[in-house]
């Protein structure tokens, strides 16, 4: 049986890290776009919401003009967009204000450099532990 | 070619993990030779100007770009002058970007090299053989 290709919108605006990252979750199965600025992305994320699309977006933190944080918080307060998950693609250096992007409505993060040929797994296991917490979410509104 | 007097630039391991083959570390190195003497460009302009914003900007790019070739010396001095930029330390700023210079240079002749994938690779056995025999 074929699984689903799951669609992932990648904004960093480093080439190297978006070709290497189209490269190996093309690869896993992923059906992948890229943005290489905030504005960009926004953009695209906006006009693939209409489409059901992206399924999550891997967000660059410091990106120039636009920051990643900034990029956040426009997904989460654009209707179209604020349900898709955001993962921050983040330096160790950066790990002690993750807070922050979690306050703006961040799902999980991702620490560079990462391990490319883990990725793709990285990803989906953030996935599936992310949609058992939302079920698990509607499970207590149910009941509750 | 003697590798024992060849500096070792790239951590061979360290571009695979980032990269995922051979065939990738060559087409970033490709960008890397091409994208990055434009961020020596911009970062010697902002330390000029004393744009502590730019210096931390363009370092963070060269920083990113030599931790997927596994460049780790530039990548780390790369990363001084990131926070240099950061904390709006101009002075010091203008000290590391002569070190990043300087590590720089040295990166981008070794990758000009025709034979530095060869290199690199050897490099990266003989640290594995040597991890060996001091088990």
């Amino acid at each position: 049986m074929m699984s689903r290709r799951i669609s992932i919108l990648v904004i960093d605006d480093d080439k190297a890290i978006r070709l290497v990252l189209k490269k190996e979750l093309t690869l896993h199965g992923f059906e992948v776009y890229s943005a290489k600025n905030g504005h960009g992305g926004l953009k695209l994320a906006n006009k693939l919401a209409k489409i059901g699309k992206p399924e999550v977006i891997l967000l660059d933190w410091v990106m120039p003009r636009m920051d990643g944080l900034k990029v956040l918080s426009e997904l989460k307060h654009n209707a179209n967009t604020e349900h898709i998950p955001v993962f921050m693609l983040t330096a160790k250096s950066k790990i002690g204000d993750i807070d922050r992007a979690y306050d703006l409505g961040a799902n999980d993060y991702i620490t560079k450099p990462f391990k490319i040929l883990q990725i793709g797994n990285t990803i989906k296991r953030k996935l599936k532990k992310l949609a058992e917490a939302r079920s698990k979410q509607v499970v207590c509104l149910e009941s509750s | 070619m003697d590798i024992n007097t060849t500096e070792k630039i790239i951590d061979w391991a360290s571009a695979m993990d980032a990269c995922g083959d051979e065939d990738t570390i060559k087409e970033i190195a490709k960008l890397f030779l091409k994208e990055s003497k434009q961020d020596i460009k911009l970062l010697t302009k902002a330390i000029k100007a004393g744009n502590s914003v730019a210096i931390a900007s363009h370092a963070h790019r060269l920083k990113g770009k030599a931790m997927m070739m596994g460049v780790v010396r530039l990548s780390e001095k790369a990363c001084r002058l990131e926070c240099a930029g950061d904390e709006k330390d101009i002075e010091v700023a203008a000290l590391l970007f002569d070190d990043v210079k300087h590590e720089f240079e040295k990166v981008y002749s070794f990758l000009s090299r025709a034979d530095w994938i060869e290199v690199s690779k050897q490099q990266e056995n003989s640290k594995e053989a040597e991890q060996e025999a001091n088990k």
